[in-house]
This record gives structure tokens, C-alpha cells and sequence, in this order.
């Protein structure tokens, strides 16, 4: 079955934007259940990502160019569809494009024997100004920032964190639109001229959305950025933890390259 | 020691550097990265790295330097390095203002106590102390 059809079977109409340069494609859950497979997304350029037996099956289909928003996992904008709901479910397209849908739809969800109501934007409210913890296993994206998952929701919602499990703090932070990974995971590189480099591109991708901010960096992870190195060391120090602190160049002259241009 | 060169991100000159990491002092916390800059002749270092780790400049004797398209002073201080397993003392520039987001290692504090090869090819570097 070609991909088109594929996609079309699982609710998204893509006339016209697979096969397309510049279009992304992202799956989110077993290949078995989408259908899809690493061949069908190599030849449109897609990637899997996180793939997993947990959440919901998604499949977003976009284009990264048209949204420039940093720091988030899913700057698509197009489609993004479940099986389970058919049909394009945009506001779950986390962009700028979208922004009025996204920041309206709201999710409503049980934890530990309650209703709650939640919105992307109420709960990026919710966590701005608010550090996040270590990361031991898995983490949500908000604005440039990792935080633990159980941290976002327990603040959202005022539950326990011994109310509910990360696996469904994750789902329900997916849903909102927000990026979900486990530690480990690398972002794709932009360039495939970066596959000589001594990470293959993946430690620059890593760095993209910090440009010009201080950060604190272990391996290809960044643990936290903050406006100035006195606040990454106050954050690594509260933590226990030990990382690189530097300013991610924003400028050749930053890079220490006025000369040098490759 | 063998250390991969540091790799930024797509900006103008954003190529893959031979960057170091240094503990600075006691602040075993933070690993500062250094570029290691054979055209420099001393190790030059952000003045918030004094700042948290507890090197009080405020005696040091200070230089008038050229950095970059810029000047800025530095307040020069006997720092202890350490990068790995090994560490040294020398004399290190607290500088302010600063315009990169690292350090530099230069000749009198750096290259002076290692031997150091870069296989840019390999986008790669090497250093390992000189025996005295």
C-alpha cells in the first residue's frame, strides 16, 4: 500500500504535501497499528520518533518550515492524526500557525477520580518561572524547558505525584500538544552535510533552540537554560548535578570566529 | 586523553570547534568549555567563573587586552585547573567584559604543560601532560 494511503486510512488527507521537500513526517507509536513503516517514512523523509507501546498512535504530517517556533519537538503544521479519532485534529499541531486553535482547545481528562480541564496554554502558564527537576527517565518539552512529567501535571492539577504514574502524566501532556521523550533521545540533524561531524549533526540539533541562552549540558542533553550562568549553577548546585555551563554562540564573533567563516 | 571536538549549532561559523572542558578552582559543578586557542598567549576565562568559585580578584593585577573586536581587562589570578584526571596551577585572566560563551586556553597557562595534537580531519584532539 502506498503511503498516501496509508495516511488517508488513518484519517489524514495529505493531497499534495507528501513527496514534497521541506515536508516532515513524524509517528508516534507502533508501526504495527499505523501500518506504516521506516521505508514508507524514508521516502518522504520522515523519521519515527519515540517509538513506544505507550500513548496514544499519532501521525503528524507538516511541513517544519513554515513554523519557526524553537524548542518544540513537533513544529508542524498540517495534519496530526490518531486512528482511534480519525479525521485532522489540528489544534494538536503545536505551531504558531495554530496558535488560536491550540491555545483553545481544551482537554478534558479523569486522574485519580477527578475531572480536570486543561489547555496547553494554562499549563505553560502554569510551569513558567517554575525549574524543573532532575530528569531521571522521561520528560515533556514546555517552551525551550524539560521538566519531569509527573512535576507538570501534579502542578496543573494539584494532585500528589503518588495520584497517578507517569504514563499518565505523559499521555495527557501529549495530548495537549506538547513533546514527550524519554532521556537519550537526539534530535535529527538539519543537515545531512553534518554526518562527518563528531556526533553527526545530532549535538548542534540539540543546541538549535538554545542559541544566545546559557546552559547547562550533559552529553548531548541540555538540562536546563536560563538567562545568565548564575542561574545555571544555582539550578546544578540545588540539584546535585554536574553539567557543562556555557553560552550557546549566537554570533561567529560568540563562536570566536570572526575570521573563519567554513 | 582524546576529546571530540564540541559541534554548534547552524549559525555563521557554526563548525565544530576543539573545545575542553575545565574545572576552574573547586567548582567541580561546572565544566567550563575552553576553546583551545594556540594564538592566544593566556588562558582567559568569563569573570563569573571567579565570581562562583570563590576567586577574589579584587588585588589581582589587572591587563588592558584585545579580544576579539574588542577590549576587556583582565584580572590575573594563580588559578587551579583541572581537565580529566589532571590538574595544574597557572595563571589565568579573569576577564569583563567577555564576548564568547567559553573560555580560551593559551600558551602560558595551557599549551605549556601538554602536548597537545588536533586532528581536525578527524575533528578530533588530543592532549596529554608534558613529564617534567
Amino acid at each position: 500500500m502506498e503511503l498516501s494511503a496509508k495516511l488517508s486510512g488513518l484519517g489524514c488527507s495529505l493531497p499534495g504535501l507528501t513527496g514534497q521537500v521541506g515536508v516532515h513526517i513524524e509517528v508516534f507509536g507502533l508501526d504495527g497499528l499505523t501500518g506504516l513503516d521506516l521505508d514508507d517514512l524514508g521516502s518522504v523523509g520522515g523519521h519515527l520518533v519515540e517509538p513506544t507501546t505507550l500513548g496514544p498512535v499519532q501521525v503528524a504530517v507538516g511541513s517544519r518550515e513554515e513554523c519557526p517556533e524553537p524548542g518544540l519537538s513537533r513544529q508542524l503544521s498540517g495534519c496530526c492524526c490518531c486512528p482511534e479519532l480519525r479525521g485532522c485534529i489540528t489544534e494538536r499541531v503545536r505551531c504558531d500557525k495554530y496558535a488560536a486553535e491550540r491555545m483553545g482547545a481544551m482537554l478534558t481528562t479523569r486522574v485519580a477520580g477527578k475531572d480536570f480541564e486543561l489547555d496547553a496554554a494554562g499549563v505553560e502558564r502554569t510551569v513558567t518561572g517554575v525549574d524543573p527537576e532532575p530528569i531521571r527517565d522521561h520528560y515533556v518539552v514546555i517552551g525551550r524547558r524539560r521538566y519531569p512529567p509527573k512535576q507538570v501535571l501534579a502542578a496543573v492539577t494539584g494532585l500528589d505525584r503518588g495520584d497517578f504514574t507517569t504514563h499518565q502524566a505523559r499521555s495527557i501532556l501529549r495530548r495537549l500538544g506538547f513533546g514527550v521523550h524519554r532521556r537519550g533521545y537526539v534530535p535529527q540533524p538539519r543537515d545531512g552535510a553534518m554526518s562527518t561531524w563528531p556526533h553527526r549533526g545530532a549535538e548542534a540539533a540539540a543546541l538549535e533552540p538554545y542559541i544566545g541562552r546559557w546552559i547547562a549540558q550533559d552529553g548531548l542533553e541540555v538540562l536546563y537554560d536560563a538567562d545568565s550562568p548564575y542561574d545555571v549553577v544555582r539550578w546544578l548546585r540545588k540539584n546535585g548535578l554536574r553539567a557543562r555551563v556555557w553560552r550557546v554562540p549566537a554570533t561567529s564573533e560568540e563562536a570566536g570566529s570572526m575570521l573563519s567563516h567554513p | 586523553m582524546i576529546f571530540p571536538f564540541v559541534e554548534l549549532p547552524h549559525i555563521p561559523g557554526g563548525w565544530p570547534r576543539p573545545v575542553l572542558d575545565v574545572v576552574v578552582g573547586n567548582m567541580g559543578e561546572v565544566l567550563l568549555p575552553c576553546l583551545v586557542d594556540s594564538g592566544a598567549m593566556n588562558t582567559l576565562l568569563p569573570i563569573w567563573v571567579a565570581d562562583l568559585s570563590g576567586i577574589d580578584c579584587t588585588d589581582a593585577p589587572a591587563k588592558t587586552l584585545g579580544i576579539a573586536s574588542s577590549g576587556t581587562k583582565a584580572r590575573m589570578v594563580p588559578t587551579l585547573l583541572t581537565i580529566g584526571e589532571h590538574s595544574w596551577e597557572a595563571e589565568v585572566g579573569f576577564c569583563d567584559p567577555w564576548p564568547h560563551g567559553w573560555g580560551l586556553l593559551g600558551q602560558l597557562s595551557f599549551f605549556r604543560y601538554f602536548v597537545v595534537t588536533l586532528r581536525a580531519a578527524d575533528f578530533e584532539l588530543e592532549i596529554n601532560p608534558v613529564q617534567h
